[in-house]
């Protein structure tokens, strides 16, 4: 096979991002011959290859490397409500420092970027764009937003994460949580997590391939296998939905693009299934429109999302 | 689901040269439309894109499985029968440890990339960054960030992809 067919088939399969997409070229070319189908095939599992070796990757490669540009600041010694105003404002880490105080890191990632963070014990966590955590003592953890979890299990120091109502502890596993509005989604990849709500009795166990779904803090409701689409592909940039709370996708829209898209209550918890190429806040709202038939409508800086007038 | 109905033609035609095999696209397309079946209670209207990303996901998703079958198959060979359910969590387990083992080559293979290329990919798939964005930050076309791309992975597939498959 030679390099310049490998090289078109990669043309194409990087042009699908785009909803500009020529299919019926695509076709036409696939069709030329059977060489081309078999490079396409290559590509395309070795792109698969690639998305499910990041994380891996990620520990292999310096720690934030500034492949991207982008700021940081490390602030010792200041108080907590400093802490919670640099996160809240996105300039990166902070560091109580003080003997004996709790031992507070806040890290964020910024619009359009995912970001990796150390926890203790060799654990980590890589945040979606525009989700905060919030670190204490090295092993409570709160989220806002979307993270992908890969954790050392001690039996000794149980780990746990909160995200708004929701508690999920570790039995020593990799797991995706997301998180906004009231709802939940915890996709676990390896081992077992347990799922508590301030406001539901019990705790759910959620094992590795199965996915749990909450639409509110008193309904820990559906727990199924989880899609063919692999957990947590949006460190690959993309965007698949399947049966997702509409409120769930406006906010990871919302966090992407670091502009807000917002959703009333009612519509929040309809159903989604689909795919959003990642774009800017406008292209990826119009392929939600699309994909529901809902309509948007600009509120100053935001945008909302809502029935279609008179219908 | 109308879009599926006028779109089911050229669907066809797409899978059948996608798989190279008529029996296995009618096969597949059957699949896409108890998927989109499936996901009742949701308001979706799919676009023709969503469908043609969601068919190639399934031909993914079956290539997946049978390269997982042959992995095992030439591993294990004295075991007898193997089922490899797409679902099946260990097989999932199975290819992350792959994926780890892989990172190591892979990281390798992506130092070595053309500085633009690397660039480029690195930004999209370790940052996460769309392409849009990409063409912006870097003062370049949307198609030059597909060919940095296209540019990578023909880099990578010789490769990483040289001995192995």
């Amino acid at each position: 096979m030679t390099d310049a067919i490998t090289e078109a088939a990669a043309r194409w399969h990087a042009a699908q991002a785009d909803d500009a997409m020529d299919w019926n070229g695509f076709t036409d070319w696939l069709e030329q011959s059977p060489a081309h189908q078999a490079a396409y095939d290559a590509v395309a599992l070795l792109d698969d290859r690639i998305d499910r070796a990041i994380p891996a990757m990620r520990d292999l490669l310096p720690e934030d490397e500034p492949v991207a540009p982008r700021r940081h600041l490390r602030l010792v010694g200041w108080s907590a409500a400093a802490a919670v105003l640099i996160g809240a404002i996105g300039l990166g880490t902070w560091h109580g420092a003080q003997p004996g105080a709790a031992d507070i890191a806040l890290y964020r990632a910024p619009a359009g970027q995912t970001r990796a963070v150390a926890l203790a014990d060799g654990s980590r966590a890589t945040l979606a764009p525009g989700a905060t955590l919030r670190v204490s003592n090295g092993a409570q953890v709160a989220l806002e937003g979307k993270g992908y979890f890969d954790i050392r299990h001690d039996p000794a120091h149980p780990f746990t994460v909160t995200a708004g109502a929701y508690q999920i502890r570790d039995i020593g596993t990799r797991f995706e949580v997301v998180s906004d509005a009231g709802m939940l989604r915890v996709a676990v990849a390896e081992g077992t997590v347990g799922v508590t709500s301030r406001t539901a009795n019990g705790e759910i166990r959620v094992s590795a391939g199965r996915t749990l779904t909450a639409f509110a803090a008193d309904q820990l409701a559906e727990v199924r296998t989880t899609p063919p689409a692999p957990v947590a592909a949006w460190r690959g940039g993309r965007f698949s939905y399947d049966n997702e709370p509409l409120g769930l996708v406006a906010a990871d829209i919302s966090r992407y693009a670091g502009a807000p898209v917002l959703i009333d209550g009612v519509l929040a918890r309809r159903r989604f299934s689909g795919i959003i190429a990642p774009g800017s806040r406008a292209v990826m709202v119009r392929n939600l429109e699309q994909l529901t038939g809902l309509d948007a409508t600009t509120e100053g800086d935001a945008i909302r999302l809502g029935n279609r007038t008179g219908g | 689901m109308q879009i599926y109905q006028e779109s089911r033609g050229e669907l066809l035609r797409f899978l059948t040269a996608r798989v190279g095999d008529r029996a296995e696209a009618e096969d597949l397309l059957h699949d896409l439309w108890l998927r989109i079946q499936s996901t009742d209670a949701g308001p979706i209207a799919n676009g023709r894109s969503y469908l043609y990303r969601a068919a190639q996901n399934l031909v993914l998703d079956r290539a997946r499985a049978r390269q997982r079958r042959l992995v095992r198959e030439t591993e294990w060979s004295g075991l007898g029968s193997d089922h490899a359910e797409p679902a099946d969590p260990r097989a999932d387990i199975e290819a992350e440890i792959a994926a780890r083992e892989d990172a190591a080559a892979l990281a390798a293979a992506l130092a070595k990339l053309p500085d633009k290329a690397g660039q480029v990919f690195r930004l999209h798939k370790l940052d996460g960054l769309p392409h849009a964005e990409i063409a912006a930050r870097l003062g370049i076309s949307r198609s030059g960030v597909e060919k940095h791309i296209a540019t990578a992975m023909t880099h990578l597939r010789r490769a990483l992809d040289g001995g192995t498959t």
